[in-house]
């Protein structure tokens, strides 16, 4: 083996702090994991209670600087300096433990002058503090600067530490980001923003006023074994902590034609017989795909954290890949511990647990397409579809009533619609049959369907009344002709007649009078030949 | 003024030709209306208006193609109202008809007055010998068309909850005029061989003597003979009072060309052709004649003289409770050939098998008799009647055809009824078996055992068999195929033939049941019921159609 020492350049750092995160709020999300993280620890060895457990987020427009503070474990002096300058090298367990990976606390560098740690763990009378200045680091990766080269020599030269009188008993841990540039104000220091993101991806609770099925939910995972934590995350002191944004009652439908208020009418938990992930969706009318983004979509989740985002869970169906998650609300809890979120935390590791995961999620995903989605979609439009044939046939009948039928060529063309009606009603009917059956309909939509049914039976009806009605107008120069003509013949008869009529449409009497005429003439098929 | 009349058979395929219908042309020829006949959905009588159009109806089972019928015509006429519907269907369930069509003239029961046409002239149509030219108007050929077809009573007095005479014909009466019929037929029509009669229960009748007389008097006695008449003849004499009739030149036509293939010597044949074909050219009553004495002199030393038997057949057959030695005297005077007992039900044993010996003693030989089953019956009671055929045919030396008659209930518009013992696999065993010998069962013992079981057991292991093990029995059985699944099946325990019972009969033809994984036994047995026989040959492509209609 080759003895010579590795060396890692200076070049890895920007990957990690400039080039990571496409979106710059991902940083709220890498402090807040490593928080709660630190919270299970203090809450685990005793150190505070289930519900003193706080995480503290303020965004400071003035200064520029953003902190996010929790009062978990902290980090005690003696492994302060290499827990929060090794790069890549938590000591967590990738099995337990949101963040392993230790890289993500980094993560703020890339927008702020900056990074301060400030923690201070229990029984130590004193706070820890340390400092990344990002300044100097841009300085140092410009590639014409040749001041250092190895990722030690630049971490040693950016980073400060010193320490601070604090309580024994206290025990916390901060990071402020102060300096933020000015790129990425308008984004990281956008309070509704921020607000927003936290709600989707943190772990926080929902919001029990708005979702009325929260507490079922809850319920439900709370005697799990594999029951998902919450958080209470502040923002700004805020007396409400941030929660999720489902909510029972929502809009589908993008365009104003399609918008239609649904509501959540149950949920249902879902259980992985093998315990690799736990989960729930809302069963709703599945009018059309919802509106509002922050509640659409199946979602995918670890320890409570968002995966992704509203679109991650996409890929499992097998068809209409983009529209189906939009129709649908829900959360999925990954167990597994070998299931891990890849750096990018948008996706998981594509390893063989994930691989494993993926066809049950995928068996999961298409059965809820196809009993939800596409029989709500057959569903909505089966009931659309028999109001359309309802009313064109009462339009049909009005317009016999009103007008009759003006001539043989607009007879047949209106047995020819009746006839395309009834076949499209024949279909509507087969549908309905078949609707009925699916497990996709509630017991009140079965009910709408069946009374439909009936409906559709006496439309039976009305479709042979209207044949009648048709067939039987009375027209004016129907019986003009013997019956030996035939139909060929009785057409060309009609459009004769309908050039006279129309040629002599100011002249009423010299136009029947030929007709008068021309009936005498064919009264006798064959008479004029005898002649 | 003349009308243009359309009568229409919807396109089932039946035995006895319509004859409502041809009863009614007879009525509206009458009339000198002019007449046509299609069978079916035919564009070009659709494509016209006529001034009537009927349409007859028979089995409620083809409701759907018999509403699909009327409605294909509806616009054929000026008024809804121009269109008559008739017939069995039409008497059984009337009102369903008018609202699945918007046909308000569904007639029902018998036309024993035009009135009901709106006509004045109280013909009762029903009476009318029927026009066996129409026949000739289409190309589906009724299986039993060419015979004389009557009846010498209607009604029956017995009311079976299972059958549809008591609301058809509801009041028994003798109505005989057999003769009259008979006669009028030859006279229009050329002597026919065979006479079909329509009696529900002739035996009823305190008349039977005289009908018997009458029956043999108009040339069925034992010894009759029977001559194919020259039809030629016959057409032409009936031409030279109507010679306008072109419905009569084509039928002679028609009847010319096939006539074709019994012209004896060559040089006769291409004289005969050459005729035939100028004929056919400019086909007309004075051209006809010109070539009669010629034609005729070619056709008549051709006839088959042979003389044949002909026989007299109680279709719809004789009631065995009535089957007194008295009146089997009186029947035995003329040569009835099938001679039909319906065996019904178990319970009529006695009385079956006394009037099956009567008639035995009264030298029939030759017995065809209709089986009910689906009915309140057991599916064991089926194996036992047929087994009592076939012992009957053992110890007597006579010849039972038994032909099972599968329920199903009056008013029900399609065929897939299951009586209250009877399930979908057990019918469709024995419909297997049928399909094999189109329908008939011989009373032969080697026949009855293969075919149905020698014991009980094997009856019922028959049933739960595998159906296209049961069609195609020597193919599968020379396979070991079978056998391999009698070995399955022996091994089963109640519960589980139970529960195999269930599954297959709910499989829809050309599903594949499903692999059973909770038990291995059934699982092992489940694909046998998978099995499609498929042959490349065309023949039998032809049963497979036959098989697929079954299903």
């Amino acid at each position: 083996m080759n003895s010579r020492e590795i060396v890692v350049g200076k070049s890895t750092l920007e990957t990690l702090t400039l080039g990571m995160y496409k979106n710059p709020l991902v940083v709220y999300r890498e402090y807040i994991q490593n928080s709660s993280d630190s919270i299970d620890h203090a809450i685990k060895t005793g150190l505070i209670k289930d519900n003193e457990a706080l995480i503290k987020v303020n965004v400071n427009h003035k200064t520029h600087s953003i902190s996010i503070e929790d009062n978990g474990t902290g980090v005690s002096g003696k492994e302060v300096y290499n827990v929060l300058c090794d790069i890549g090298n938590a000591r967590k367990d990738y099995r337990t433990d949101r963040g392993f990976r230790g890289i993500g606390r980094l993560g703020g560098l890339a927008y702020c002058e900056r990074l301060i740690f400030k923690t201070s763990y229990h029984g130590e009378d004193y706070a820890s503090i340390i400092t990344w200045d990002g300044v100097a680091l841009k300085g140092l990766l410009r590639p014409d600067n040749h001041e250092s080269s190895s990722l030690g020599d630049v971490v040693h030269k950016i980073v400060s530490q010193d320490v601070a009188e604090e309580d024994i008993d206290a025990h916390y841990f901060v990071v402020t980001m102060q300096g933020i540039s000015v790129h990425h104000r308008g984004t990281l220091l956008h309070d509704n923003d921020v607000k927003q993101y936290l709600s989707e991806v943190a772990p926080v609770p929902y919001d029990h006023q708005q979702f009325m099925h929260a507490l079922e939910i809850d319920d439900a995972f709370k005697a799990e074994e594999h029951r998902f934590d919450q958080y209470k995350i502040i923002l700004n002191d805020s007396a409400i902590p941030i929660k999720k944004p489902y909510k029972t009652s929502f809009i589908t439908g993008n365009q104003e034609r399609t918008k239609q208020r649904d509501n959540v009418k149950e949920i249902k938990i879902l259980n992985d017989e093998k315990g690799r992930y736990s989960g729930w969706i809302a069963i709703t009318n599945f009018y059309g795909n919802i509106r509002d983004q922050s509640i659409r979509g199946i979602r995918l989740r670890k320890g409570n954290i968002l995966i992704g985002d509203s679109t991650t869970f996409n890929q499992f169906f097998l068809a209409e890949k983009d529209v189906a998650n939009t129709w649908f609300m829900g959360e999925i809890f990954i167990h597994d511990p070998e299931v891990i979120p890849n750096s990018q935390r948008d996706d998981f590791e594509p390893n063989d647990a994930f691989i494993s995961l993926k066809e049950s999620l995928t068996e999961l995903a298409e059965k809820f397409r196809k009993e939800y989605r596409r029989d709500m979609s057959e569903y909505n439009s089966t009931i659309k579809q028999f109001g359309n044939i309802e009313k064109r046939l009462i339009e049909i009948k009005d317009e016999i009533k009103t007008s009759g039928v003006s001539s043989d060529q607009n007879r047949e063309q209106l047995l020819k619609e009746k006839e395309n009606l009834e076949k499209s009603h024949q279909k509507t009917k087969q549908k309905l049959t078949k609707l009925v059956e699916k497990k996709g309909i509630d017991e009140d939509k079965k009910q709408v369907l069946e009374n439909i049914q009936q409906k559709a039976e006496c439309l039976e009806k009305d479709i042979i009344d209207l044949e009648n009605d048709i067939i039987d107008a009375p027209y004016s120069t129907k019986c003009d002709l013997p019956s030996s003509y035939s139909k060929d013949v009785r057409k060309v008869y009609e459009r004769i007649i309908a050039v006279i009529d129309a040629y002599f449409a100011q002249d009423k009497e010299t136009a029947k009078n030929l007709r008068i005429k021309i009936i005498e003439e064919l009264s006798v098929k064959g008479k004029s030949k005898k002649k | 003024m003349n009308q243009n009349i359309l009568l229409v058979e919807p396109a089932y395929k039946n035995k006895y030709p319509p004859l409502g219908l041809m009863k009614l042309s007879t009525y509206h020829k009458g009339r000198g209306d002019n007449v046509s006949f299609v069978k079916g959905l035919v564009p070009e009588a659709k494509d016209r208006i006529w001034d009537r159009v009927y349409v007859s109806t028979l089995f409620t089972f083809y409701f759907d193609v018999t509403v699909q019928t009327i409605r294909y015509y509806k616009s054929s006429v000026s008024s809804t109202k121009d269109l008559y519907v008739g017939g069995i269907l039409s008497s059984l369930m009337p009102g369903q008809l008018k609202e699945a069509t918007g046909i308000s003239q569904v007639i029902e029961g018998l036309l024993t007055s035009d009135k009901i046409l709106g006509y004045r002239k109280n013909v009762n149509i029903d009476e009318l010998v029927p026009d066996y030219d129409i026949l000739d108007l289409i190309d589906y050929k009724y299986p039993a068309g060419d015979n004389y077809f009557a009846y010498t009573t209607r009604g029956c007095p017995n009311k079976c909850p299972f059958c549809a005479v008591p609301k058809l014909e509801p009041e028994f009466k003798t109505t005989n005029h057999i003769k009259d019929q008979i006669d009028a037929i030859d006279s229009l029509y050329g002597q026919k061989r065979n006479l079909l009669l329509l009696d529900n229960n002739v035996l009823y009748s305190e008349c039977l003597d005289h009908i018997v007389t009458d029956i043999r008097d108009s040339g069925f006695s034992k010894k009759a003979s029977f001559t194919y008449p020259n039809m030629l003849k016959v057409n032409y004499e009936r031409l030279k009072k109507d010679p306008g009739n072109e419905m009569l030149l084509h039928k002679t036509l028609a009847w010319l060309s096939q006539f074709q293939r019994k012209i004896r010597r060559k040089k006769d044949l291409a004289q005969y052709i050459q005729i035939i074909d100028s004929l056919s050219i400019n086909l007309n009553f004075k051209n006809l004649s010109a070539y009669f004495q010629e034609l005729n002199d070619l056709v008549s030393p051709n006839i088959d003289k042979s003389p044949k038997r002909r026989y007299v057949d109680f279709n719809q057959g004789l009631d065995a409770r009535l089957l007194t030695d008295e009146k089997m005297k009186t029947l035995s005077k003329i040569p009835i050939r099938p001679f039909r007992i319906a065996f019904d039900d178990l319970k009529d044993t006695d009385h079956y098998v006394r009037a099956m010996k009567t008639a035995i003693r009264y030298g029939v030989k030759e017995f065809s008799n209709y089986i009910l089953y689906n009915y309140k019956d057991k599916p064991e009671d089926l194996w036992h009647r047929l087994k009592i055929n076939m012992e009957l045919r053992e110890e007597l030396g006579v010849e039972i055809y038994s032909f099972p008659m599968k329920y199903i209930p009056i008013g029900h518009k399609n065929r897939d009824f299951i009586g209250e013992h009877w399930n979908r696999k057990y019918l469709r065993a024995i419909q297997s078996v049928l399909l094999v010998k189109k329908g008939i069962v011989s009373s032969r013992k080697d026949f009855f055992d293969k075919a149905f079981g020698s014991t009980l057991d094997e009856y019922m292991e028959l049933l739960m068999m595998p159906q296209d093990l049961i069609i195609y029995r020597f193919h599968y059985e020379g396979l070991g195929i079978t056998q391999n699944w009698k070995t399955l099946w022996e091994s089963l325990s109640e519960v589980e033939s139970q529960k195999l019972l269930e599954i297959i009969s709910k499989q829809e033809f050309g599903d594949k049941l499903a692999d059973l994984k909770t038990n291995p036994k059934l699982s092992q047995i489940l694909p046998f019921y998978n099995i499609r026989f498929r042959s490349s040959n065309h023949k039998d492509q032809s049963q497979q159609m036959v098989i697929d209609e079954l299903l």
